[in-house]
């Protein structure tokens, strides 16, 4: 109706659709100025950011196509979710658009699920420089090819073998199955589907029953960071995996997460370079040397210069010049 | 230049040169360094400056300048009493035009794309893990972690894995098999890792289902699969309305990676080398799509013609000197009064002859000689393409014009239909296609057709 080309021509709108009328524009407002506010937001962030201009690579192009990739695969899946049901058993029917537009509009919305997908990207790009300036293997470091032959290791290497071979080749596609999404960004995901059945009788009964199906495929356990994490438990000596050339880099983070009693996505962000001195206290908070604090630091950073004197800092001093400035470090 | 043997030289704490081996003096010197002086290699300069600020050693790939060629060298820098000491290895020429250099696309990132399955091995190409995809190997990929550790042909069950066993993974990459529990065909790939071990990646070899037989349920009767009227269907309608596209995708993606259209960061130069890459792989398939349903057509008929096959010669090694150059293969072909009349359609003789000289140069050792010779045998006209590969054993030779036939050879994605179709269209012309080869010393791939009888008799009068 609001496409008819001469409006004044329509023959005496009931009060229905007079209602329905200026609903549907109130809407078209609500949202309009919700988009406006947030576009002025982010504006002086962003343009500050790119003005620094000494921390390109954290919003760099290929960072951006990699988040919006796995956004992108996220809500296509939730969208097969929705066009599965009831279709016929055996058959993948393909997602409609219009389902996974909206979703990923919804998922942008989400700030955990933005940073985690931030995360996701820079783990790669330095994970790919790793394997190619330093020839260390994403999958199978030397710290992991140590567990296999480790009796008492050998099956928690098993499986993080078989995890970070799957999350290999899913970040290389840019995609991120469901069924191994962490345990957070799941319900948000969940949360989104419902979101965009909204009102719809039709759709949210879909909703429910896709989310019941993909609960059922859902294994957090089986999720990489869980396996990272209870290979980190095992192994125990933190030390010798906050080594990035030794324990690689997808171990690395983990323990470095362990070490300053956060979270891993924050650990990812902690090896880009204007955290470089947050880094540097962290390690030695951690109660690495001055010595190999430098050495493991300039595997991430091979251009940067860390001071010798770091090694004045005890430890102690470390984690309590980190907690003064609320930068994490237990 | 290029040697094995490392060289030395020791930088004092201001920076100069003190102390360095022939071809890092020679740069020096180059770069416009006195004896005794500050250190004049641009590249090396900054990283022995770091290495003294960091006290920690680096290594670091270096590239300099001797006269008009670019020297590329590992170096490693170590702090050494105040100075730096340097060990420079893996010398070799680098590109020679200066600005970003142009990467080959890297047809790994296309395979990794496309497999459905990858399994990581170790350097003796035993199983460490795996990720299966594709839904007809779940069972087999279901068993694959209790394979760890064995050798991946008995891991994936294939029949004569004991022979497979021992032999380099240069062999092995590319064989097409049959898998347990799938009626496609599957391309093996293995792709060196960069440390040690291998990607074994399974790519599907044809499609899973038809799409206009998708059958709801499975345990049903099987649909019957009309793979006749699809090859038609996509060889005659799809091909061209493809082919035109795909060329343009291509060329214009190559357009971008030369930067032609203006400078681009190198990743988007590298990215549009993938698409080129992939654009060339399609286009490859649908050409053969194409071909195949040509030859299959109960009515083909190719259009008989009076031509030269040393003619043909002459201009399929023209068509393919410049991928013959950058091989360093040396294309000999039958002299200019050498005649050989036959009756055939000519663009099809090309073809089957481009065919057979893309393969010799792809197979054959860089710097060999590719020879084409040619000739009349009372009623039947030849042509012959000789390589320097490696040949092929009586068995290979009995299969490699079979369809889908890759005989394990490393490829660039060629589809194995190349050799089927060509022998097609040469009995299609009343003519054959043959094959003799000893292992080790190169196949001869000969191409007979009917002789011009009375073309034959002129020539043979003058």
């Amino acid at each position: 109706m609001s496409a008819a080309p001469h409006p004044t021509v329509l023959a005496d709108p009931g009060p229905q659709d007079v209602r329905e009328r200026a609903a549907s524009a109130a809407a078209w407002v609500d949202t309009g100025l919700v988009r406006a506010a947030r576009a002025r937001a982010g504006l002086a962030p962003v343009l500050r950011h790119r003005l620094h201009g000494d921390d390109d690579a954290v919003l760099c192009d290929e960072v951006i196509a990699r988040v919006r990739g796995m956004l992108d695969d996220i809500a296509t899946q939730l969208g097969a979710a929705l066009a599965d049901v009831g279709a016929p058993a055996g058959a993948t029917p393909e997602p409609a658009e219009a389902d996974t537009l909206a979703l990923a509009e919804l998922l942008r919305e989400e700030p955990t699920m933005l940073a985690a997908l931030h995360a996701q990207a820079l783990e790669w790009q330095l994970a790919t420089r790793f394997e190619r300036e330093q020839g260390i293997d994403m999958i199978l470091a030397p710290a992991v090819a140590a567990g296999l032959a480790d009796p008492a290791l050998g099956t928690a290497a098993q499986a993080l073998l078989a995890a970070q071979t799957r999350h290999v080749q899913a970040r290389r596609r840019m995609t991120w199955p469901l069924a191994e999404l962490p345990q957070d960004l799941f319900r948000i995901a969940l949360h989104a589907l419902h979101l965009h059945a909204g009102d719809h009788p039709d759709l949210q009964s879909r909703a429910i029953v896709a989310e019941r199906s993909l609960r059922l495929r859902h294994d957090a356990e089986r999720a990489r960071p869980a396996v990272l994490r209870r290979y980190c438990e095992q192994a125990g000596s933190t030390p010798t995996l906050l080594d990035p050339a030794h324990a690689g880099l997808a171990l690395f983070l983990t323990a470095l997460a362990a070490a300053m009693g956060g979270e891993r996505d924050d650990a990812v962000l902690l090896t880009t370079p204007a955290q470089l001195p947050r880094l540097v206290l962290v390690l030695r908070a951690a109660g690495l040397d001055g010595e190999t604090v430098r050495r493991h630091v300039q595997r991430l950073h091979p251009d940067a210069v860390v001071p010798t004197e770091i090694a004045a800092f005890t430890p102690v001093e470390a984690a309590a010049r980190l907690a003064r400035d609320r930068l994490g470090a237990a | 230049m290029p040697g094995t043997e490392p060289v030395r030289a020791l930088c004092d704490s201001a920076d100069c040169l003190v102390e360095a081996g022939e071809a890092l003096a020679r740069l020096h010197a180059v770069a416009g360094g006195g004896p005794g002086g500050t250190l004049a290699i641009p590249e090396l300069i900054a990283l022995v400056r770091h290495v003294r600020a960091a006290g920690l050693p680096q290594a670091r790939t270096i590239t300099a300048r001797d006269g008009a060629q670019t020297i590329a060298f590992r170096a490693l820098a170590t702090p050494a009493d105040g100075g730096v000491a340097i060990v420079a290895t893996d010398w070799r020429m680098a590109t020679a035009h200066s600005g970003p250099s142009l990467a080959p696309a890297d047809p790994g990132a296309l395979w990794h794309h496309l497999a459905e399955a990858h399994l990581l091995l170790d350097g003796e190409q035993r199983v460490v893990a795996s990720e299966v995809s594709a839904p007809d190997l779940t069972e087999l990929g279901a068993g694959l972690p209790g394979c760890a550790g064995q050798h991946w042909a008995s891991a994936l069950g294939l029949p004569d894995a004991a022979r497979h066993a021992g032999l380099h993974w240069r062999l092995l990459d590319d064989m097409v098999v049959d898998l347990a529990g799938s009626r496609r065909r599957w391309r093996v790939r293995l792709l060196p890792r960069g440390g040690a071990g291998f990607d074994l990646l399974l790519l599907p070899e044809m499609l899973a289902a038809m799409p206009a037989v998708v059958s709801p349920d499975e345990s049903g009767s099987e649909p019957p699969v009309d793979a006749t009227a699809w090859t038609a269907f996509l060889g005659r309608d799809l091909a061209p309305a493809l082919r035109q596209p795909i060329s343009r995708i291509i060329a214009n993606a190559e357009t971008i990676r030369s930067r032609l259209a203006g400078p681009l960061a190198e990743s988007y130069g590298n990215y549009a080398g993938d698409i080129a890459e992939a654009g060339r792989h399609l286009l490859g398939l649908v050409e053969d799509l194409a071909d195949l349903d040509a030859v299959e057509a109960p009515g083909f008929a190719p259009m008989p013609d009076h031509i030269d096959l040393a003619d043909c010669a002459r201009r399929a090694a023209g068509i393919l000197s410049v991928r013959a150059r950058e091989r360093d293969i040396v294309l000999a072909v039958p002299e200019d009064d050498c005649h050989a009349p036959a009756v055939g359609e000519f663009r099809r003789v090309l073809q089957v002859l481009l065919n057979l000289l893309s393969n010799a140069i792809r197979y054959t050792p860089a710097s060999a000689t590719v020879e084409l010779s040619c000739g009349v045998d009372g009623a039947q006209a030849w042509i012959a393409v000789q390589d320097r590969g490696d040949g092929l054993t009586a068995e290979q030779a009995a299969r490699v014009f079979e369809k889908f036939e890759r005989l394990g050879r490393k490829g660039d994605g060629g589809s194995g239909l190349g050799l089927y179709i060509s022998r097609r269209l040469a009995r299609a012309m009343a003519g054959d296609l043959t094959v003799s080869s000893t292992p080790g010393e190169g196949a001869r791939f000969v191409l007979t057709l009917p002789a011009d009888v009375p073309a034959a008799g002129i020539v043979n009068a003058r």
